[in-house]
């Protein structure tokens, strides 16, 4: 088969199938898992949103609640003062209420520290120094009438604020100031004990980044984060809320982290919360990882079902291709058998049918050749016969012109014998009806009858026959006649096609189990296309080379049909100008 | 079942489909490569690697797309940068750096007094409160380590040729009196009490000598190169009166703190005795005072300020000497 094409139809169907149903899949699989992380990012966003505006609102009264504990109202006038006493009572009142407040103390309208009472005093009074407070910048807040809360500063014994608020009287207008340092701990506390998941951490920082509180390791706390992460951004006002607002970054402790933050813009500080993507992302990636065996288990399937689909599809099809290759050759007996229940399955029925029709054909064919050369035999038996009488001179004398003339009619009657002879054995052939009668032979017999035979056809064109049968040459299965008919034809092509002198050698070899019986000669051989036809029905070489050499096209294909009837083979190598071998094999017998 | 059988014959068909096709030419695979090749045993096995790769190829893409897709492995906004760290610089001028401080602390006694019982463990004490300080207030940004000489340092006068009968207005009479001895006996090579050790200074510290003295006195002060001259320029310089500022030399310090040993014993003293150590050693790295010494008005209620009477853990380092010192961005 020398099919040239270009991309077999069954990978055409796999990638069709496979195109047509991992498209939709990889889509399917994309939206999927976007969905998927969509949903996580605004679940992650909630959780975290959720505990930032919760960690905002305490830190927010925890300020306002330490404000209010030293707020109070007076009916004093402008110009008077609590008594001493008062003062003390009032401040040992607001230490007591709030423990966190480390000291407080009143000041006057001039910024001079009027009392003063430290935390510590409550149990162990002692008698403090009192300061000047008007050159500070929580006095030059206060003299607005308003609310003091200082930057935080960081002590030893915790992180602190200063705040203070003004001592007001019914007509609104401050007679006093009253201060605090108030210690941040109970921020810390509640900050520490803050969760996000089971890795996550919470800090809250100031207006230049330094940690206030947070729930991760002390040491880290001391790391100013003033550029870190999403801290700088936020300290200028910027929250980091909502699925859009969340960020992903290295933390400062070396982690991943999903980040969310907010801003408290009265204080200047911001509360931030980082997650660990270890753990965040981690049921995520337990769907994704199914999700992705999930999709990739589909698509071995389509790809393993589309490669089942393409071969189901294209085996009739290969089928009917084989069927046509049969029928290329002239066989008409072996319908194809496709049963899809489908148009290609009426294909295969309405081709059955077509074969079957030329094989009535072929029959019919095979039938008037038969009869035709069969009743052809007869009257070209009759006129070879008659001829040959006349040359003798039976019918009276015959003159040289008249002789020549007959013996011309005699070789054109000749030829037609062989002609009618060949048809037929082809018809013979191809109805089954060859004979063999196959027995254990000496094949050196029949060759060295043929070569006597022929050897005036071969001295005319000085063509010397080469023949030593070798000693103990096994005994083959085969009619003796037939192998004559054999090699007259093999002999008799070798000397045909042979232009002047030459040799034809004839030798054996033993391959397997059978005899291989190789003629050679030193004719004008034949290219490789001429090759491949040559065992076919009438088919002859023409070329300049052969116009002369008569035949009918139908010897090597007898031939063949006869070597094969002995369950045997025939093939040839040749190489133009340089002649050609024919070889054929026969069963040893045993 | 049925597909199995499938797979089998479709299995045992390729093999001899393979052997019967040895002959076969194509001349283009199914992937679009033209190419001329005879489809042997060996081209039917490239034909099915292409097919396996075509198959890895897909997979690929799939797993792109969701790689693509997965958090955490793209990330999607820029890591930060690193924690700023080492950037401290001494007040207001950031051609010192005060990353690394080192205090090298003596104890110095008159030769008419008695060293203080315990005087060592005070004193590290002591340091080891302001050394916390010190890294809280500056979180990294500058580190203050110590050292201890390891005798008490017998002056070779009496009292009365150091001490000054004015301290509180940081009268540097004392340590004028005191640093030629000091360097002499200390830091020169043939002093009686150098110690190579002691007085080695690396490239990148900032030095302070910490005195603490059996006596009176309480100042600091940062030690300026010798090219301002006169004690007046010096004085203009630091923006105090003539009259507190002097001249001295002592070894490779870079500044230098005295402090009575009282603030660190005294019943009354002590609560902030650490307190007024570090304000004087703040001096030495060139904070100023931030309340009026004749009125006592405070400008701010840091350690500089109105702190500097409490407790050492209730006190800190205002903001606008942390931004003087690089520490905290000015806004």
């Amino acid at each position: 088969m020398n099919t040239h094409f270009q991309v077999k139809l069954r990978n055409k169907i796999f990638v069709l199938i496979a195109i047509v149903s991992i498209i939709p899949l990889i889509i399917a699989g994309s939206l999927s898992i976007w969905s998927i992380q969509t949903v996580h990012r605004l679940e992650v966003a909630n959780l975290e949103d959720t505990l930032l505006n919760q960690k905002t609102d305490e830190v927010r009264r925890f300020i306002e609640n330490a404000i209010d504990t030293i707020r109070i109202q007076t009916t004093l006038e402008e110009g008077n003062v609590f008594p001493l006493s008062v003062q003390q009572f009032f401040l040992k009142s607001f230490l007591t209420a709030l423990p966190g407040l480390e000291e407080a103390a009143f000041l006057n309208l001039d910024g001079q520290e009027t009392s003063r009472l430290k935390q510590s005093s409550l149990a162990e009074p002692n008698e403090e120094k009192l300061r000047d407070e008007s050159g500070t910048e929580k006095f030059s807040a206060l003299k607005g009438i308003q609310d003091y809360i200082s930057p935080v500063y960081f002590t030893l014994n915790g992180p602190m604020v200063t705040i203070a608020t003004p001592l007001v009287n019914k007509k609104g207008k401050a007679v006093a100031f009253i201060s605090g340092e108030l210690n941040l701990k109970e921020l810390q506390k509640r900050i520490k004990e803050s969760r996000l998941g089971a890795t996550g951490y919470l800090y809250l920082v100031n207006e230049d980044g330094f940690v206030i509180a947070a729930n991760f390791q002390e040491e880290a706390r001391l790391i100013n984060l003033s550029e870190t992460g999403i801290v700088s951004e936020l300290l200028k006002g910027k929250d980091f809320l909502g699925a859009d607002g969340q960020r992903r970054y290295r933390s400062f402790l070396g982690e991943e982290v999903v980040a969310a933050a907010q801003f408290l813009p009265e204080f200047k500080w911001g509360v931030i919360a980082e997650w660990p993507t270890k753990e965040a992302d981690a049921i995520l990636n337990t769907l994704l990882q199914r999700n992705l065996a999930v999709t990739f288990s589909v698509l071995l399937a389509v790809i393993l079902v589309s490669i089942l689909l393409a071969n189901i599809i294209v085996r009739p099809i290969k089928a009917l291709e084989a069927g046509t290759r049969l029928v290329s050759q002239g066989k008409f007996d072996q319908p194809v058998n496709i049963k899809t229940g489908d148009e290609i399955e009426e294909l295969g029925i309405a081709f059955n049918k077509m074969i079957a029709g030329l094989k009535q054909l072929q029959q019919l064919k095979d039938e008037f050749v038969f009869i035709a050369a069969h009743e052809l035999r007869t009257p070209v038996a009759a006129i070879k016969g008659y001829l040959s009488l006349v040359l003798e001179g039976i019918a009276g004398p015959v003159s040289d012109a008249v002789k020549k003339f007959i013996n011309k009619v005699m070789n054109a009657n000749a030829r037609l014998i062989r002609l009618v002879d060949d048809l037929l054995e082809v018809a013979r052939s191809e109805a089954g009806r060859l004979t063999v009668e196959v027995r254990s032979t000496d094949i050196a017999l029949p060759i060295q009858a043929v070569l006597t035979e022929l050897k005036p056809l071969a001295d005319e064109k000085s063509i010397e026959f080469m023949y030593s049968p070798p000693f103990g040459l096994p005994k083959v299965l085969a009619d003796e006649n037939r192998v004559k008919e054999i090699m007259v034809n093999l002999v008799g092509n070798a000397i045909k096609y042979t232009v002047g002198a030459g040799t034809v050698t004839i030798s054996h070899e033993v391959w397997d189990n059978a005899l291989i019986t190789h003629i050679k000669d030193t004719g004008i051989g034949m290219s490789k296309e001429e090759q491949k036809k040559l065992f076919e029905k009438f088919y002859r070489i023409q070329n300049e080379k052969t116009r002369d050499v008569t035949g009918t096209g139908l010897g090597l294909f007898i031939v063949k049909q006869i070597v094969e009837k002995m369950n045997g083979k025939i093939w040839c190598e040749s190489e133009e100008g340089k002649g050609s071998t024919f070889s054929f094999s026969l069963p040893i017998a045993v | 079942m049925l597909y199995f059988r499938e797979l089998t014959n479709l299995f045992y068909r390729g093999i001899i489909q393979i052997y019967y096709t040895q002959q076969l030419r194509f001349d283009k695979l199914h992937f679009g490569f033209r190419m001329i090749v005879r489809e042997s045993f060996a081209m039917n096995i490239i034909y099915r690697i292409l097919e396996v790769l075509l198959i890895i190829l897909l997979l690929g893409v799939i797993g792109a797309v969701i790689l693509y897709f997965y958090p955490g492995i793209f990330a999607k906004t820029p890591i930060s940068g690193g924690t700023p760290q080492n950037r401290a610089h001494f007040y207001q001028n950031s051609a010192i750096s005060i990353s690394n401080v080192l205090v090298k602390a003596v104890y110095v006694v008159p030769k008419n007094r008695e060293p203080y019982s315990g005087w060592h463990d005070i004193l590290a004490k002591a340091l080891d409160k302001v050394q916390r300080f010190h890294n809280l207030q500056f979180r990294g940004a500058s580190t203050m380590n110590y050292e201890i000489f390891g005798e008490p340092i017998i002056l070779l006068e009496n009292n009365l040729k150091y001490d000054s009968g004015e301290t509180t207005s940081s009268s540097p009479y004392v340590l004028l009196n005191l640093s030629g001895e000091l360097n002499r006996r200390l830091f020169e090579k043939d002093g009686d009490l150098y110690n190579q050790a002691f007085v080695k200074k690396n490239g990148n510290e900032y030095a302070v000598l910490g005195v603490f003295y059996e006596g009176i006195g309480a100042l600091g002060s940062p030690i300026h190169s010798r090219d301002q001259e006169s004690i007046k320029k010096i004085a203009e310089q630091l923006g105090v009166p003539e009259s507190v500022a002097g001249s001295i030399y002592i070894g490779p310090m870079d500044g230098f703190f005295i402090l009575s040993r009282e603030y660190l014993t005294n019943p009354i003293l002590k609560s902030y005795g650490p307190t007024v150590l570090y304000h004087e050693f703040a001096h030495a790295i060139g904070f100023k005072d931030q309340y009026d010494r004749i009125s006592g008005r405070s400008f701010s209620d840091d350690i500089m300020g109105g702190g500097r009477e409490n407790p050492i853990e209730a006190t800190y380092l205002g903001k606008p000497l942390l931004q003087e010192s690089g520490v905290v961005e000015k806004k």
